[in-house]
This record gives C-alpha cells, sequence and structure tokens, in this order.
C-alpha cells in the first residue's frame, strides 16, 4: 500500500516513469531519449540536434506521419515505450 | 603590359628565324631530317604515333623550362634526348647540326615555346640552361647564324619576365602567354594553356607549316571559342589531367577537339542534364541495393540531467553521426544539406526582398507614364484646333483619357510614396524604433488610404470631365458656327443669307446633339469600364487568372513584400496549429522570385490543401483527397535505401489522418492520393488516382521516375492489406501514366510552385491551368495563402 501510494504521489509531482524515446535520423541512426511522459518535446529536439550539431531550424521532426508540436508532450501524443520520431533535414528544390 | 611585348617581339623574330632556316633545310634536302626522326623516333612506336600527330602536348611542356622530370613524364622521345637533339648536339655542335634537325622539329613540334626556350638560352650572357633535358634542344634551336634579337641587358630583363611568368602561378602565366584570350580562360589551370596552344598549333600544321601560333591567333581563338560553347559537364574531365603529365592530358584533349567540330547545342546540354538526372537516379537506386547498416544506437537520458553519463564517448559519437548524416551542417549554416545543396543555393536563403527593386519598378512604371503623357500632350494642340472648327469625339475622349492617366501618375507616385514610407518603417523597425516604425507606418497606411480616394476621385473625375466637356464644346460649336455665318455674311446675297440664318439656328442644335451624344457615349464607356472592372475584382477576389494573368490584389502584394522584406530570420510568420508548422521568416524567403522552395512552405500547403479538401466535402464538392507530406517518400523507400512499408505503415491510421486534417478515416476511401516527392534537388507531384485506377507523376520538367510510381503501387496494395485486411494484387497492374502537356517550368526554380499547383489542381479536380509567366504571381498568392492559413479557394 505504501509502495502505491508512493508511486502515485511520483506520478502526480514528477509525470509519470520514464519512457524511451527514439529519434531516428535519415541515414537511420538512432539516439533513445529516456524522457518522462510530461517532458516537452522541445527539450528532445534540442537535445536531438545538439548531438547531432545541427540547427534545429533545419530538422523537422515527424511522428507517424504529422509534425511534432515542441510543446507538446509523449503523453499528449498516447506514445509509448519505444516509439520512434523521425527526423528529416530540411527539404529544398528547384530543378535538377 | 611591356612586357607582352617583349615576348610577343622576342617570338615573332624567332618565328623569321626559322622560317628562314626552314627554307634553307628545304634547299638542302629533307632526306637527311626525315632520317634524324625517324631515328629520334624510332625508340618508341607509341612515341612515333604520338609524334606523327603534330602537336603533342608534351612538347609545350618541354618548352617550358620547368624542370626536367615533366619531360620524363610527358613523351619518351623527349626524355631520351640522347638519341636526337642530345646526340646531334654532342656531335656537331649547333651550329653544323641545327640545319637539318630544326625544319623537321619545326614541323613535328610546336617551335615558339622552344624557340623561346633556345632564344633565352641565347640572349643571357649568364644563363646558359645547365639541365641535362631541355638544355640540347635549346643549343640546337639556337640558331647561330641569327644573333639573338635584342641587346644582352634587355635579354636578361626578357629572360627575368619570362622567368616570372614561368614560375607564376598557372593562371597568371596563361594570361600572359595568350594575351588575346586572358579574359576568357582567366583561371584556369596551366594543363588548360598547354590545351590551347596544342590547338593553335594543330591548326597551324594543318596549313603553313612555318607559321607560328602568333600569326594564327585569330583561328586559335576561334577554336578557343569553340571549345568554350562546349557543354559544361565536359570540361571536368577536360581539365582533370591539368596538374599532371601531358600525356594524361593528351586524351581528352583530343576528345574535346573532336566535340568542337560541329557547335554543340542546345539538345546536347539537355541530353547531358538528362544523363546527369539519370545518374543521381541510378546512384540512388544502387543505395537502395546496398542496404547501408544503419548506425548503432546510442541512449540519453532526458529524465535526470540529460547525458551526464556519456559525456566521454558523445563527442566520438557526435563525429560519427556527423559522418553519417552526410554533409553535416554546421549549427546555423544554410548550406550543406544531404540532399545535395548546389553552390548557388548556399547563399540564398541570404537573399531578402529589397525595397529599392520595387521603387526602382515604380519609379519605371511612372516614368513609362510620363512617356505617355508626354506623347498625349503632342497631340493636345492639336485637338484644340480641331476642336474649333467641329468637335470630333475623339479629341473629348483624349481629354478625359489624359486626366485619367495624370490621376493613375498620381496614384503612382503615391504608392511610391507609400512604399517609402514602409521602407522607412521596415529599416526604423530593424534599427528598433519603434515610435518611428509606428509612425511612419501609420503615414503608409495614410497614403493607402489617399491612393484608394485617388482612386476612387480619378473616376469621379473622369465622369465630371465628361460631362464638362459637352458645355465646351457647344461653345466651340457656337464659334464654329459663327465662323461659318460670318463667312456666309461676306458672300452678301440674300439667299444666302437666309440660308446663313438658317444654318445658324441649325448649326448649334446639332452640334450640342452631337455632344450629347458623345457625351453619352463616353459615360457609357466609362459605366462599361466600370463594370469590367468590378468583374475583375469579382474574379480577383477569387484569385483566378484574367487574360492570362494572374490578377493580384494589392494587399496581397504588401503582404508578399512586408514578408519578404528584410528582418529577423527566426521570426515566426506563421504559426499553424493543426500542422504543428511554424513557418520562419527564413522559410518564407523562399518564396521569393527564382528561390528554390522548401519542404516547410510545401507542407503547410498540403496541410491547407487538407483543410480545403475538406470544406469541400462538407459542401458535397469531390474529388475526396488526401494529401501526403513531402516526407512521405523519404520514408517509403528513399531514406532507409529500400521500400519499406512499416516504416509508414501508422501513417494512416485513423487518428493519425484526423490529426493531420483527413476527413476520411482511411486514405482508401479517398479519390486522389497526393504525394508531393522530393528528388534530390526537385520537388515533383505523384498522384494515385483511385477512381481511374492509375498513377501519375506529374513533372514540371517532363521527368519520369518509374521507381517512385512503382513504390506507390507496392505501398497501396500493403495499405490495402494492412487496412483492409484485402489482397489487392490488381494495384500493381495500374497504369503508369507520365504527362507531358501539363505547364512546364522554363527556368531552374519554380518546380516547388509547380509541384503545389499541380497538387492543389488536381484536388479540386481542375484542369492545370497555369502558366510559367504566372509563377511569380502565384508565389504571391501562395505567400497569401500561407500567411492567411487559408486557401482562397476554399469553400
Amino acid at each position: 500500500m505504501e509502495d502505491s501510494g508512493e508511486n502515485n504521489i511520483k506520478k502526480e509531482a514528477g509525470g509519470g516513469e520514464a519512457m524511451s524515446i527514439k529519434v531516428k535520423d535519415q541515414s537511420g541512426g538512432e539516439v533513445v531519449f529516456r524522457v518522462k511522459p510530461h517532458t516537452k518535446f522541445e527539450k528532445i529536439i534540442l537535445a536531438f540536434c545538439q548531438k547531432k550539431s545541427v540547427d534545429p531550424a533545419q530538422v523537422r521532426f515527424v511522428y507517424d506521419g504529422n509534425r511534432l508540436d515542441r510543446n507538446s508532450t509523449p503523453a499528449e501524443l498516447d506514445m509509448e515505450e519505444g516509439d520512434t520520431i523521425d527526423a528529416f533535414l530540411e527539404q529544398i528544390g528547384g530543378c535538377c | 603590359m611591356p612586357f607582352l611585348g617583349w615576348v610577343a617581339d622576342a617570338l615573332a623574330s624567332a618565328s623569321r628565324s626559322l622560317t628562314g632556316t626552314k627554307r634553307k633545310a628545304r634547299e638542302l634536302g629533307e632526306a637527311e631530317g626525315e632520317r634524324d626522326v625517324e631515328e629520334r623516333t624510332g625508340a618508341v612506336s607509341a612515341t612515333r604515333l604520338r609524334l606523327q600527330e603534330p602537336p603533342a602536348p608534351a612538347v609545350i611542356v618541354a618548352g617550358i623550362p620547368r624542370g626536367p622530370q615533366r619531360l620524363e613524364f610527358s613523351s619518351p622521345a623527349l626524355a631520351a634526348p640522347g638519341r636526337g637533339g642530345g646526340a646531334a648536339a654532342a656531335a656537331g655542335g649547333p651550329a653544323s647540326d641545327s640545319q637539318p634537325a630544326a625544319p623537321r622539329q619545326r614541323h613535328d613540334q610546336p617551335a615558339p615555346a622552344r624557340s623561346l626556350d633556345a632564344l633565352l638560352g641565347n640572349a643571357t650572357p649568364h644563363g646558359a640552361p645547365t639541365s641535362a633535358g631541355p638544355a640540347p634542344f635549346a643549343k640546337r634551336f639556337a640558331p647561330p647564324a641569327h644573333p639573338a634579337p635584342r641587346p644582352p641587358h634587355a635579354g636578361s630583363r626578357l629572360l627575368s619576365g619570362v622567368r616570372q611568368v614561368l614560375e607564376a602561378p598557372p593562371s597568371l602565366t596563361k594570361m600572359t602567354l595568350t594575351p588575346g584570350t586572358q579574359r576568357r580562360h582567366a583561371a584556369q589551370p596551366l594543363g588548360r594553356v598547354q590545351g590551347l596552344f596544342t590547338a593553335g598549333r594543330k591548326a597551324d600544321c594543318g596549313g603553313d607549316n612555318g607559321s607560328l601560333f602568333f600569326g594564327n591567333q585569330q583561328r586559335q581563338q576561334r577554336q578557343q571559342r569553340q571549345r568554350q560553347q562546349q557543354p559544361l559537364f565536359a570540361r571536368p574531365s577536360a581539365l582533370r589531367g591539368g596538374g599532371g603529365g601531358a600525356g594524361v592530358e593528351l586524351q581528352p584533349l583530343r576528345q574535346r577537339r573532336g566535340g568542337s567540330g560541329g557547335s554543340p547545342s542546345a539538345s546536347q546540354d539537355a541530353a547531358l542534364l538528362r544523363k546527369v538526372v539519370d545518374y543521381s537516379l541510378r546512384q540512388e537506386e544502387l543505395h537502395e541495393r546496398q542496404h547501408p547498416a544503419p548506425p548503432p544506437v546510442e541512449e540519453v537520458d532526458l529524465t535526470g540531467e540529460p547525458s551526464s553519463s556519456q559525456q566521454p564517448p558523445q563527442a566520438q559519437q557526435q563525429q560519427q553521426q556527423q559522418q553519417a548524416w552526410g554533409a553535416a551542417p554546421a549549427p546555423g549554416g544554410a548550406a550543406g544539406l544531404a540532399s545535395g545543396l548546389p553552390p548557388a543555393m548556399a547563399a540564398a536563403p541570404e537573399r531578402r526582398f529589397d525595397w529599392r527593386d520595387m521603387l526602382r519598378q515604380v519609379a519605371a512604371q511612372s516614368e513609362s507614364l510620363d512617356d505617355d503623357l508626354s506623347s498625349d500632350a503632342g497631340p493636345q494642340p492639336l485637338s484644340a484646333t480641331l476642336r474649333a472648327e467641329a468637335p470630333p469625339p475623339a479629341a473629348l475622349l483624349n481629354e478625359s483619357a489624359e486626366a485619367a492617366a495624370l490621376a493613375r501618375r498620381k496614384a503612382l507616385l503615391a504608392d511610391q510614396q507609400q512604399l517609402q514610407f514602409a521602407a522607412q518603417a521596415h529599416t526604423a523597425l530593424e534599427q528598433s524604433r519603434p515610435e518611428r516604425a509606428q509612425r511612419l507606418e501609420a503615414e503608409a497606411a495614410k497614403i493607402q488610404q489617399q491612393l484608394h480616394d485617388l482612386h476612387l476621385q480619378r473616376t469621379a473625375a473622369a465622369a465630371q470631365h465628361a460631362q464638362r466637356s459637352p458645355a465646351v464644346a457647344a461653345a466651340a460649336a457656337a464659334a464654329a458656327a459663327a465662323a461659318a455665318a460670318a463667312a456666309a455674311e461676306q458672300e452678301g446675297e440674300d439667299v444666302v443669307d437666309l440660308l446663313s440664318d438658317s444654318e445658324e439656328e441649325a448649326e448649334p442644335s446639332t452640334s450640342v446633339a452631337a455632344t450629347e451624344e458623345v457625351s453619352e457615349e463616353s459615360e457609357e464607356e466609362e459605366e462599361e469600364e466600370e463594370a469590367e472592372v468590378s468583374q475583375q475584382l469579382e474574379r480577383v477576389g477569387l484569385g483566378e487568372e484574367v487574360e492570362g494573368r494572374l490578377r493580384i490584389p494589392a494587399s496581397w502584394r504588401d503582404e508578399y513584400e512586408a514578408a519578404l522584406a528584410p528582418g529577423d530570420s527566426r521570426e515566426f510568420l506563421v504559426d499553424h496549429p493543426r500542422s504543428a508548422i511554424q513557418i520562419t521568416r527564413r522559410d518564407i524567403a523562399c518564396m521569393a522570385p527564382l528561390q528554390w522552395l522548401n519542404d516547410e512552405c510545401i507542407n503547410l500547403y498540403v496541410s491547407l490543401l487538407l483543410e480545403r479538401d475538406a470544406a469541400r466535402r462538407q459542401q458535397g464538392l469531390g474529388p475526396r483527397c488526401h494529401f501526403f507530406s513531402t516526407f512521405f517518400c523519404n520514408k517509403l523507400y528513399k531514406d532507409c535505401g529500400q521500400y519499406d512499408y512499416n516504416a509508414v505503415r501508422r501513417w494512416t491510421m485513423p487518428k493519425k489522418l484526423k490529426t493531420a486534417g483527413q476527413a476520411s478515416d482511411s486514405i482508401l476511401d479517398c479519390d486522389l492520393i497526393v504525394v508531393p516527392v522530393h528528388q534530390g534537388m526537385h520537388w515533383v507531384c505523384a498522384v494515385i488516382d483511385m477512381r481511374r485506377r492509375r498513377f501519375v507523376y506529374y513533372d514540371s520538367l517532363k521527368g519520369e521516375d518509374r521507381r517512385c510510381l512503382d513504390h506507390l503501387a507496392h505501398y497501396l496494395r500493403d495499405e490495402y492489406k494492412n487496412k483492409r485486411q484485402e489482397q489487392r494484387d490488381d494495384v500493381l497492374e495500374w497504369p503508369h501514366e507520365f504527362p507531358k502537356k501539363i505547364p512546364q517550368q522554363k527556368n531552374g526554380c519554380d518546380c516547388g510552385v509547380f509541384t503545389l499547383l499541380f497538387a492543389s489542381h488536381a484536388g479540386r479536380g481542375t484542369p492545370m491551368a497555369f502558366t510559367q509567366e504566372q509563377m511569380n504571381d502565384w508565389r504571391v498568392r501562395i505567400v497569401h495563402e500561407l500567411l492567411a492559413m487559408r486557401l482562397v479557394d476554399t469553400p
């Protein structure tokens, strides 16, 4: 009983247990982030961009076909353990 | 450059001396020389082959005293001087031997460069060649009968000058050696120069043996021009051998010369371009087959202190990742994307809309109007005199046209002022002076209001003028009638008098009637014009094209200019909540004319297309469409190197579709599935037509990517299987279409706009009615739609 109570308190305070979310770049490289469900994606995005040494303005994060809102959280998108976010570099084109 | 003159003089004198020796040699008999050459070239058969072709580039290398090692690599014949020149020099010395040998030499190899060398050897009091390689040639080619063309001091100056040139960087050398063409080949390596010399010599040897390249500058230049016209892509290969030995140089040179026979046409260029595209597609296919192994997975803990425990390996991993990401762009760097950004694009995002350009345009417009006015001013006195006699309707129309033109000019001036104020406002904003900026903007708004008033005034003035003009015309007509009466009175007869009386009564009335008719006509015209304008305005409201040109309201242009104006590149201009896409000033800058579109603009537009589609469906309009983002094809097959349905399986789950804005629960319910595809540096639009059962590939450059449609066909089959549990292998049989009678881009930058328009028109089920000429207007409209986050044709 004491354990479950503690867990409840923890969930309320810290946003639940940590989950791992993968960020996959276009070459197939993956970075796994351990985050709490209520951590904003902005944190993941910035950590990823720092890790890859890329400008955040040039990377697009897509979760199941939809752009990731920086201010939303894994919990808002009902993300589950091990879900993958795709990172795409800016695409540009005009001719060949 | 006086130095150039020296070189020219020296070479000219050398040519004189050599033609002299040539004549002598002919008299003495060529057999001896022939044998000499046989002896020299007999060593290596390949060498003989090369020497039979008159202009072996190697020789030019030999002519330039760059050191013996260069000679060794360039031509075996020259590398073994002992057989020819060396032996000759050793046996008889220059005086006895050079005469028979020289003409053959000149025939076989370009003499001028060598003779320059020889000349140097002779002319310098101290500078006798010491190296074993070039020295014998120099001696043999120094005509002993002819003294140095310059006094020693001049020679030494010449030598030092030539040395300076020869030891200078390649480009400088080239510039000096080919004075006639220095501008055109300003930055090319020495190998290029060798080529030029070779070409010149070849031309010479084909015609007159004795003539030197100096006398053939025109021909040389012509050849260079031909080479200049060669397709761009041929050049790298031709230049590849430039830094190396002459043997390497020779092959590309021949190829190049063979190509220069006919002047290369645009079709050749197009073919080459096509080859390049095909090559890139092949590379992609190859990449697909190879299945690159994915880099190792890293873990970062963001729950506590992010990645504190993994600090040491991080740097290493970072490096690995940088490699894995291709040319990993430095933070903040716009260029160097994995997609292979062309160098021209590197600076492109920096290009901003320039207010001055706009002002210049307006100024030009008002100038042209001025011209119109001045040309109108010409007939004005004429029309006045005409009116005095009888008022023709043209004069009245002319006058009202003038008034309208004046009003237009005023409007333009006001427009200009407004622009200036707006520009000032923006610069003030830049300098972070909000009060002043606000004031200026307020002034700009005021002027805009004035502009509007002016526009209203213009029509009112024209109408007033039309009303006023009958009175004037009537007065003029009365005067004319009086004059006529007076003229009639002068005749002095009763009958005439009576007639004149009747005339006096009759004339004014008719003239007034005529002017009234005229005024009515002009009023009618005005009304018609107004009706037309209002019709146009209605059409403008829809943003549809009028007479081949897209009508863009002034407010859209203002928005466009404001969005493209310089400012904080990270400033968010659009925040679209549904798609979570935020468009920054930097992103919108790619909508400026001639800029390449980036994925953000296209994906936001796709999102707006989805919203339009949902709205159309509510109105019962078809077709039902789904629009994928530009990342779909990347995820489906491009990035991982092979077709992978699972990578996009979850993209079309009902919940995800709803998030995207799709009204249906499944894309399989749709009539059309539109996929914008990023083809490296090109945007195209692929469409799955579910009703007509076919795959269509809209490419504004008439490209055909069958692989893309193949993958889409497989995707559709797998989607049926996964979402509907239906085995639909028939979709693989659906025809693939690459329509060619669609609007084509005529430049290298508008394919993104074309792609958006293909998607938009397909999604509306309307024919592809747009042209390259409208692209800048379409850009304005698209920016308006992006900023408003709503497509103009949304019901």
